[in-house]
């Protein structure tokens, strides 16, 4: 005879067995899925694709969470490849760095695919193609959307106020530019702010491109590789570049004490204390938000005897899958969903010039950002940011020499002297 | 005759001496975990280069010789040194001159006390930014309020050089003296009142009374919240991270954010973790330096 205590317990049990089974046989009933996306924090357009995927698939849940800046490198390559890492992840598609190990140790999911069934590499900018197919043709990433840069935005109120004219067709020639600086400094304006702390490397780029050309400008950008380019970083043309940048401060463009970050320089710039912004576009959503003012765009003069300044193309903005992914299937089908024209036109009204160049410009999308997006043709071949194509050493060594180039404790030739023995460094190191 | 209660039965004893380590395991386990396993985690990190995937090359103590060779370092090390004293001493001496202030029972030290104390609890990336915004050359309200002193006064805090670094060490002092003038506040309270008025008595005014009594009294507290704040100081990240992110040109470079740049943004894991095994063992030999210099015991009995 069992004892009453233990037969209560074996009710319990039962019970308990009862509904642990009902409830997962109505859970394997609906078969929920579960996607994982890990992504920057400020790549809101991807809960947006998400929201309306899951609306189209109800037995689908996508978790997306946010990767801090310095995690991408501590974590993401060890977690990628395993069966620990996020489903879908944001990925710094660069030529060098942690991209190219992961797809070097098959980390990553091919996704030609997609480039395929959509016919992305012809309606893709090509400088993005190039950044994004592999020596065997794989495509380990798609590009969610383009940064571009350096830009300059200009106040027209301000301007018309003080009867400076605003440039046409968004360029301006060095001695135009120089009038406007120097009448906006002698009404006690800035003229012109910039982030110098973390994006002293977007205008020399760009007067890398102006002074030494297409071909010396990607020549130096592989100059670090053991097989690369024997170009020197001491070249007339580079020392012109970083010399142009030194005459635009000794003449006051930037204001009295120009080393500012980003956010004094925009803060400057809103509250029209400055008459002119040097960033990259990712300044329209603010402008449109906080800007009481009209304001338009034009690209830097060149230097004393450079080509016309061209568009920088950032295009390392890409998501890939993970190769240990449960979820391959249904990763490339969500991923797939970012890429389509209707999704892609949607990135305008985020702010973001989107990936594809087909796209259908939305009812609502600024103006300004509508217009750098279709300037991409006109003004300028849509070169690549060098940053992407070499280590982030070059952008380092970049941005604290041209602050001292700034304040005068380093020559034009010595950043350059700098420049060159990190290159012959890297060299030596990948040999 | 053996008197109860004065002695334990030999059992209870052998199972007490038996016992002590079970109760230690916890704190041990704890500062194994956190703090052996990680330290010796960057040492060995430290002799391989490592760009944080991919396999580790051990390069022995290379990544030693490019630090002492590299002048960002070099000037990194100084600056953190000089972060430190200034600061140390600087919280210190002005949190021990409010602390004798509000002891003297001036009018309002209440609300001294608290105001002063406040921004210790702020966060330091709250009031970096803030200070970040404040000490801007054109719309900072610093400078907006020195140039309507006298034209010119403004400076540019943040982005000269020669200034930047006393300026961050400006701000942090504001922004910690309140913590040594609590707890030297503290102690200040416990100096019994009837020396200071047998000084009183004596003639002596509060000045005499607060350099010859009341210092003298605390100054093992003093030298305690010194030791701390040196400790702090040569920790110092976020004030720099968040102001000046070791500019202009790694003019405010310490060896936190150093790290921090080579680990992080430039994919050196070897070289960071050298830099971080380097100020670790430079914290520890100015601790033991200043332990030693300033009798142990005393600090002890603070």
């Amino acid at each position: 005879m069992i004892k009453r205590s233990t037969a209560m317990l074996l009710r319990l049990i039962v019970v308990a067995i009862l509904v642990v089974a009902g409830g997962s046989v109505s859970a394997s009933g609906a078969s929920n899925q579960v996607l994982t996306v890990e992504v920057w924090s400020n790549w809101d357009f991807v809960q947006t694709a998400a929201n309306a995927f899951m609306k189209t698939h109800p037995n689908v849940q996508i978790k997306i969470s946010a990767i801090p800046g310095e995690q991408y490198f501590t974590s993401l390559p060890r977690t990628l490849g395993t069966s620990g890492g996020a489903d879908i992840t944001v990925l710094e598609v660069t030529g060098s760095g942690s991209y190219q190990a992961l797809v070097k140790e098959g980390a990553l999911v091919d996704l030609r695919s997609i480039w395929s069934s959509l016919g992305l590499a012809r309606v893709t900018p090509p400088a993005v193609v190039q950044s994004y197919t592999q020596s065997n043709g794989g495509r380990y990433a798609v590009n969610a959307d383009l940064t571009i840069l350096p830009v300059v935005y200009y106040n027209k109120a301000l301007f018309a106020k003080l009867g400076l004219h605003a440039p046409a067709g968004h360029r301006v020639t060095l001695s135009q530019f120089n009038a406007i600086a120097d009448k906006l400094k002698a009404q006690k304006y800035i003229p012109m702010t910039y982030d110098w702390m973390t994006g002293a490397h977007h205008l020399f780029q760009q007067y890398l491109l102006s002074s030494c050309g297409k071909s010396t400008y990607y020549a130096l950008a592989a100059s670090w590789k053991p097989s690369g380019p024997k170009v020197k970083w001491t070249s007339a043309c580079v020392v012109k570049a970083i010399a142009a940048e030194k005459a635009l401060a000794q003449r006051g463009v930037f204001g009295g004490n120009p080393l500012i970050g980003y956010d004094v320089a925009s803060a400057d710039f809103i509250a029209q204390k400055a008459g002119m912004l040097l960033t990259g576009m990712w300044a329209v959503p603010q402008l449109v938000q906080q800007a009481k003012f009209n304001w338009d765009w034009f690209l830097m003069p060149p230097p004393p005897g450079g080509a016309p300044t061209q568009w920088l193309l950032y295009t390392a903005d890409g998501l890939g899958i993970n190769a240990q992914s449960k979820n391959i299937p249904l990763a490339k089908e969500f991923l797939a969903t970012m890429m389509t024209k209707q999704f892609q036109g949607s990135l305008l009204l985020a702010g973001r010039p989107p990936s594809r160049t087909d796209i259908t410009i939305p009812h609502g999308a600024n103006p300004q950002l509508v217009q750098m997006v279709r300037s991409l043709t006109t003004l300028g071949s849509a070169t690549h940011f060098i940053g992407i194509l070499a280590p982030t050493d070059f952008q380092n060594t970049v941005e604290t020499g041209s602050q001292q180039v700034i304040l005068g404790s380093l020559s034009p030739t010595g950043l350059a002297n700098q420049l060159q023995q990190l290159a012959q460094k890297l060299r030596a190191q990948g040999a | 005759m053996r008197r109860p209660g004065l002695t334990r039965p030999a059992r209870s004893r052998r199972a007490g001496r038996g016992m002590w380590w079970l109760w230690l395991m916890p704190a041990v386990a704890l500062t194994v975990l956190f703090i052996v396993y990680p330290a010796l985690g960057s040492a060995r990190l430290s002799t391989y280069e490592w760009p944080g995937y991919g396999p580790e090359t051990y390069v022995g103590a290379a990544n030693y010789s490019t630090l002492f060779a590299d002048p960002v370092f070099i000037q990194a090390l100084w600056n953190t040194v000089s972060f430190a004293t200034v600061t140390a001493l600087g919280t210190v001496g002005v949190g021990t001159a409010i602390a004798l202030l509000i002891n003297s029972k001036m009018p309002l030290s209440r609300l001294l006390k608290a105001v002063i104390f406040l921004p210790v609890i702020l966060p330091i990336v709250f009031t970096g930014l803030v200070w970040q915004y404040g000490l801007d050359t054109d719309l900072g309200w610093i400078n907006n309020l020195l140039n309507s002193i006298h034209q010119g006064l403004g400076q540019g805090w943040l982005s000269n050089p020669s200034l930047v670094m006393w300026t961050i060490e400006a701000v942090t002092i504001l922004q910690f003296a309140g913590l040594p003038m609590i707890i030297i506040l503290a102690a200040l309270e416990d100096v019994p009142k009837e020396i200071h008025e047998a000084a009183l008595v004596e003639g002596a005014n509060a000045f005499r009374r607060a350099r010859d009594i009341s210092l003298p009294l605390v100054k093992d507290v003093i030298l305690t919240m010194i030791l701390l704040q040196l400790m702090y100081g040569f920790k110092v990240f976020d004030q720099v991270f968040v102001m000046t992110n070791g500019g202009p040109g790694n003019a405010s470079q310490v060896m936190s954010t150093y790290v921090f740049t080579e680990a992080f943004t430039l994919q050196h894991f070897g070289l960071g973790a050298a830099g971080a095994v380097t100020a670790s063992v430079i914290v520890i030999v100015v601790s033991m330096v200043y332990l030693t210099v300033f009798r142990t015991g005393r600090i002890e009995r603070a």
